[in-house]
């Protein structure tokens, strides 16, 4: 019993020592240094990204899959010690806000220079790797068993007829609901109205969700009718599920995000985060959204855009709507009164 | 010393010196209720070779003296003098003493073999010597052949055999025993008494036995220590201890006593004169008691009854007629409770005569008219306590 | 009187290990015990350091200065109240349903002839090598909008998030804690006390009314306050089901995770705290006055089967379908794990064990194999040392000892993890700790504490049943403390010892409020990566991941336990 006992000590403290030691090998030795990944985009497109970055490149990487609001938050608190090297992935006025606390190194990559200039901050405190809109998936079954067509406008959304049948995921959380805010705001005229808007919505919301696709998923599994999610995360998930998502856009016009890739301050690794961020900019790199299931449109002109995906020109943006005017609600207090007064405080949702 | 090897059987002590003395010990347990005072200055010698029994009531503080003596408790005050040197301060382990406990305390995962050598092992006695003493100590207690089993597969009396090899095979100076028989039932009891005490005998060991039953200590010690409430009542041989009780607890702890209140009227050279139901004696008593009040003791066999229907066969010095108010048949003897004139009531015992038992037990039937007799040498003063 | 080899401790879940048990254990002082103390010293260290100075952290950090405006905000919000309301009713609602159910299984187990008990018995015991989240993912996709008994049976659409479905969960996954525990008891009840009160004309339902259930007050009221701390300790459930019924331990997690807040989380573990340590102190003292069950060390409660049907069938007509139930939601969660996609199609698929085996999935069995495994002798040891010092030794500060050994069972997970980053995130004691966070080795430790007390309650137990004689008798053969405890306690209480280890391993597998914000991108864990593909929505892959976890986990055991010879009864494993 006592060799047995040893033994297993042994190992423990053998397990612990290489255990700990990566944290602090990093440092210093340029050749092996492993890039950590915080990654907004769906788990799978993020494995098959670190995957084939390191294999392309020869540099260790791994990831932890946030949420956008989950993510900024966590910077925020990590300030200037984060655990992560790069942020990739979730609509780019997170960045932004996050760089207004000195919380991004921006990094103008070679690459960016292929990349249209309306996909990329000048001053190189984000680039764009995608874009997505924002749209309604429905579950066909479920429309028909409620007699009721996928809705086709802002307006239709609040019909009675999709009273508790609705998901959306909750803008203290998620990138992709601010998005839709914003779309909402740039129609309406003003911050109140949106929220106006969102309080008229609120009764045909089941579940306000942590993450932006889960809406997405309730849909396919019959919990909601509809969902506001983004339309390439529809139709990855109709084509997980097997399930028949009808995707509809609303008339009046919605709202656009950039999905962004960025580098954190004080980052431990820069080296390998810029060669992280050159090689994210690429087409290659770019096309592998697809083998991931992932729909949403390249920013490089040269990547080609899957045949699965809606182009952006056979949706009408929102009129006025601008990637500053999302990134200003995201700065601004528009998301905290929308926890306060569309939620009643009521906390913000775990999933 | 070393344990194993406790120095030659019969002793190369001093010898004047007891092997043993326990001086003025003291114990004292702290609760929540308050103290307790298990042990009030205890002083007690065993000799060499000895077979001595501490005999109380649970609570007489037995236990604790022997656990003092064996080391797992630290007496408060006093001293323990083993062969003039005092081992108060040394730990059990180191102590030329070992104990058989009431739980036989065997260790379950080793066999009988191993768990008789354990103390060999520790005293690192060379194999083929251990070997010998175990097969010896096996032997003894009539256990040989026996050395592969687990203590589970063996019956209580033999459990307690191997505890009892297990002690002698490290040949101690001195055994402890803390009721090793109270585990078993009466018949196995009476064998493993007689065992005990031949084993003793044989070996020489000198040893300290603990128990509550006074027929263990009578039948086998060579003296009795007899405590009550943390004191020694009295030490002394079976025989003194049950002919000359030295207080009324032992008087009535050992074997049943009659009590009765005398006044001393005089004191002669080993007698004094007593008025006792009414009549005048004279009885022996080594030690005067104080003048006054007396307690008086007698032994149930000591006190003869007759029925009044048969010929005055009992003389005695006290006389006393009365009514049997109720009797019990225990086979070898009848004992009967019997009510004097003045309202006494004595507790009689009388042996089985030869004949016709049934015609022998309705002569002592309920009311049965009775005279007493009893001899005045059978009157003892004991110490009213 | 026949020695027994040492079996697992009492019936009811211990919390002082100095002051329950059978055998008669004298205690002697603690002089001169060299290695032995330094032992014990160094884990008492382990405790001091890992257990209590974290809950010293967490209370300054929630109660200075900084703390008063999330103190502010919090008691201001009605959301707070509602919060507060919330987590107790799921605490009363699973303390009493669970004690309930778990009362009517271990009554047919003991006192009736139910035919297939032993199939019962096996199915009460499922939920315990049960990872979190998987009950909560199986009551949806059976009982939710599109539950296949709710909508396919019955055709209603029903809302399950909120506190139906989190309660049920909780219900199911505590009640065989309170099942084994009540079993152990009523095993252990001195069945004269029934025949006497038979023999006075007492009715079988009168005998239980008036003698078995007061005798048994103690326990079923410990069963219930063990649920009650359990349930809102618990995160997995919550995470997945509240729905917007948000319960303290959600608050909690979302503070740290959604929102990286300390000061916030260091508030909320204070409040998650009290009512659980105040429960632990309430237990801690009414054991010690002894309950009443009178123990008499030998089963006896064969003697007297119930048999009036107007007693049995409302008992089988309760614990039948909580065993349809249970087996209903275990069931559904290995389908999900076969299938195309959970609930929505059927088409067999191996799919989702290949992502479980690939990537983070892979890594994570891995990462939490090796962190469970160096857990273990940690917690084996610091357990062993503490057991002995606590049961065999007298010495100045023996209660504090013995309480701080076994308070790690009283503090949610949550608050463990939490605890650990306040009080290492930095280096601390005057820089003899480095900064533990980002590390493996605040994991282990964390997975330590969380498994530390279950080990020095089953090591104190065997101990106790031990009784001190046969220590006794190897020093007055002339043994030295070190080889009496060597030699003949070690040897005897091993199969106990062994069984903790391996119940340790089993915690620190399924364990996940603990180890949630300690996670890195270098060491995953299995429970986390269940979360991630229950928080996306892939229910596919969650399934998956827990049946193989539930496969390696119980794998593990049965290999330690062959090697060990130890079984495990009595053990309560909960997350």
């Amino acid at each position: 019993m006592h060799l047995r006992v040893v033994a297993l000590i042994l190992i423990a403290v053998m397990v612990v020592a290489c255990g700990g030691a990566p944290d602090t090998a990093g440092r210093g030795d340029q050749e092996a240094e492993p890039v950590v990944v915080m990654c907004i985009v769906d788990q799978v497109w993020c494995q098959v990204a670190v995957d084939a970055f390191s294999a392309e490149t020869g540099v260790d990487a791994s990831f932890v899959r946030l949420s956008a609001g989950e993510g900024l938050a966590r910077i925020k608190a990590e300030a200037g010690d984060p655990s992560f090297d790069v942020w990739f992935g979730g609509p780019s006025f997170f960045p932004v806000a996050a760089a207004v606390e000195g919380l991004i190194e921006p990094y103008v990559s070679p690459n960016a220079a292929a990349i249209p200039s309306q996909f990329k901050d000048p001053s190189g405190t984000w680039t764009g790797v995608y874009q997505g809109v924002v749209g309604f998936c429905s579950n066909r079954q479920i429309l028909e068993e409620l007699q009721a067509s996928a809705p086709s406008s802002w307006r239709g959304l609040l019909d009675p007829v999709f009273v508790r049948n609705v998901a959306i995921a909750d803008q203290r959380t998620s990138g992709t609901a601010v998005t839709a805010a914003a779309a909402l705001v740039a129609l309406l005229g003003s911050e109140d109205a949106a929220l106006d808007y969102l309080r008229q919505l609120d009764p045909n919301i089941l579940q306000y969700t942590k993450s932006g696709s889960t809406p997405g998923r309730m849909a396919a599994s019959g919990e909601v009718a509809t969902s506001v999610i983004f339309a390439h995360d529809c139709i990855s998930i109709g084509m997980e599920t097997g399930v028949d998502l009808v995707v509809s856009f609303p008339v009046e016009g919605t709202g656009f995000e950039i999905g962004q890739v960025s580098i954190l301050a004080g980052t431990p690794h820069p080296s390998a985060a810029r060669t992280f961020v050159d090689w994210s900019l690429t087409a290659g790199a770019q096309e592998l959204a697809a083998t991931a299931k992932a729909f949403q449109i390249p920013t490089h002109p040269d990547a080609a855009v899957p045949p699965e995906s809606i182009p952006l020109t056979d949706v009408r943006m929102a009129p006025g709507y601008t990637r500053e005017l999302a990134e200003r609600l995201e700065a601004g207090d528009f998301v905290n009164r929308f926890g306060a007064e569309i939620r009643n405080g009521v906390t913000a949702p775990a999933a | 010393m070393p344990k194993a090897e406790g120095g030659e059987l019969n002793g190369t002590s001093e010898p004047d010196r007891p092997l043993l003395e326990v001086a003025s010990v003291e114990k004292v347990f702290r609760s929540r209720g308050g103290r307790t005072i298990a042990l009030d200055k205890i002083d007690l010698d065993v000799e060499e070779g000895e077979f001595l029994t501490i005999l109380g009531p649970s609570g007489c503080g037995k236990t604790t003296l022997l656990r003092i003596l064996a080391g797992f408790e630290r007496p408060d005050a006093g001293e323990v003098l083993l062969e003039g040197r005092a081992i108060t301060a040394l730990p059990p382990n180191k102590r030329p003493l070992a104990m058989v406990f009431q739980s036989f305390a065997l260790f379950p995962h080793l066999t009988v073999f191993d768990n008789v050598a354990y103390g060999l092992r520790i005293a690192k006695v060379p194999k083929a010597e251990l070997r010998e003493r175990v097969e010896v100590a096996l032997m003894i207690i009539n256990l040989a052949g026996l050395e592969d089993r687990l203590p589970s597969q063996l019956s209580g009396g033999q459990q307690q055999r191997v505890a009892l090899a297990r002690s002698i095979v490290v040949r101690p100076r001195v055994l402890l025993l803390d009721e090793p028989l109270s585990n078993l039932d009466a018949r196995l009891r009476e064998q493993m008494r007689a065992e005990l005490r031949r084993i003793q005998r044989q070996l020489g060991i000198t040893s300290i036995y603990v128990t509550h039953d006074q027929a263990d200590a009578m039948a086998m010690s060579d003296r009795i220590v007899v405590m009550n409430e943390g004191r020694i009542e009295q030490i002394g041989t079976p025989t003194e201890v049950y002919e000359r009780p030295a207080s009324l607890f032992v008087a009535d702890f050992i074997g049943q006593a009659n009590v009765l209140e005398a006044e001393l009227t005089h004191v002669g050279d080993g007698t004094v004169t007593v008025v006792v139901l009414g009549q005048q004696l004279t009885i022996p008593a080594a030690v005067a008691p104080p003048p006054g009040r007396v307690t008086l003791v007698i032994r149930p066999e000591d006190v003869k009854i007759a029925p009044l229907s048969l010929d005055p066969a009992e003389v005695g010095d006290l006389c006393a007629t009365g009514r049997v108010r109720s009797h019990e048949y225990l086979g070898s003897l009848i004992q009967c409770v019997v009510q004097l004139r003045d309202g006494t009531v004595l507790i009689a015992r009388i042996p089985k005569r030869i004949g016709n038992a049934d015609a022998f037990i309705g002569g002592f039937s309920p009311d049965t008219e009775v005279r007493v007799a009893i001899p005045s040498a059978a009157v003892r003063p004991v110490h009213p306590r | 009187m026949m020695l027994k080899r040492a079996e697992t401790p009492g019936p009811w879940p211990r919390w002082s290990v100095a002051f329950g048990g059978r055998g008669a254990r004298v205690m002697t002082s603690i002089r001169g015990h060299g290695v032995l103390g330094v032992g014990v010293g160094l884990a008492m260290l382990l405790v001091a350091t890992f257990v209590l100075y974290p809950i010293v952290q967490t209370m300054t950090y929630a109660l200075d200065g900084q703390a008063r405006t999330v103190w502010e905000g919090l008691l201001r919000s009605a959301e707070t109240a509602r919060v507060i309301r919330n987590t107790l009713v799921i605490g009363v609602a699973t303390g009493t349903l669970g004690t309930l159910l778990g009362l009517v299984m271990a009554l047919i187990q003991t006192r009736t002839e139910f035919r297939f008990k032993r199939a019962l018995h096996l199915i009460a015991l499922i939920p315990i090598v049960s990872p979190p989240f998987a009950v909560a993912m199986s009551i949806i996709t059976l009982f939710g909008r599109s539950g296949l008994i709710s909508r396919r049976l019955f055709g209603v659409r029903y809302d399950i998030f909120g506190a139906d479905g989190l309660i049920l969960a909780l219900v199911i996954t505590f009640m065989p804690a309170a099942y084994l525990s009540l079993v152990g008891m009523l095993q252990s009840f001195d069945s004269s006390l029934e025949e006497a009160a038979a023999d006075l004309g007492a009715s079988t339902w009168t005998r239980f009314r008036t003698v078995v259930f007061p005798l048994l007050g103690p326990g079923i009221a410990n069963s219930f306050l063990l649920l009650f701390v359990s349930a809102i300790a618990d995160l997995g459930n919550p995470i997945i089901l509240d729905g917007g019924y948000t319960v303290l331990s959600s608050r909690l997690w979302l503070a740290i995770i959604g929102e990286s807040d300390l000061a916030e989380g260091a508030v909320l573990s204070l409040l998650l705290l009290v009512p659980s340590l105040i429960v632990f102190v309430l237990q801690y003292a009414w054991l010690r006055r002894r309950s009443f069950v009178t123990v008499t060390g030998r089963p006896v409660s064969r003697l007297h089967p119930i048999t009036q049907r107007n007693i049995t069938w409302p008992l089988y007509g309760v614990a039948l379908p909580t065993a349809l139930m249970i087996v209903l939601i275990y069931g559904y969660i290995v389908v999900g794990a076969f299938t195309k996609v959970w609930n929505i199609n059927f088409t067999p698929s191996l799919e989702h064990f290949a992502y479980v085996f690939r990537g983070p999935g892979r890594e994570a069995i891995g990462d939490s194999f090796v962190l469970a495994l160096a857990a273990m002798p940690l917690a084996g040891l610091a357990g062993l040392l503490l057991a002995f010092a606590v049961t065999m030794r007298k010495f100045p500060g023996r209660r504090v000892v013995d309480f701080a050994s076994v308070v790690g069972v009283a503090i949610p997970g949550t608050v463990v993890g939490i605890g650990l980053i306040l009080a290492f995130n930095q280096p601390s004691l005057g820089g003899l700790v480095p900064r533990l966070t980002r590390t493996a080795a605040i994991i282990v430790f964390a997975l330590t504490v969380r498994s530390l007390p279950g080990v020095v309650r089953v090591t104190a137990g065997a101990l106790n049943q031990l009784g001190s004689n046969l220590e006794e008798a190897s020093l007055t053969l002339g043994a030295t403390r070190g080889r009496a405890l060597r030699t003949v306690v070690l040897p005897l209480i091993r199969p106990a010892v062994f069984g903790g280890l391996v119940w340790s391993f089993a915690r620190s597998m399924t364990s996940l409020s603990a180890i949630i914000f300690l996670v890195t991108p270098q060491w995953r864990m299995i429970t986390n990566e269940i979360l991630n593909e229950a928080q996306a929505g892939r229910y596919g892959n969650a399934a998956a991941f827990s049946v193989v976890l539930v496969v390696v986990m119980v794998a593990a055991m049965k290999l330690l336990a062959m090697l060990t010879g130890f079984r495990p009864t009595n053990q309560l494993g909960t997350e």
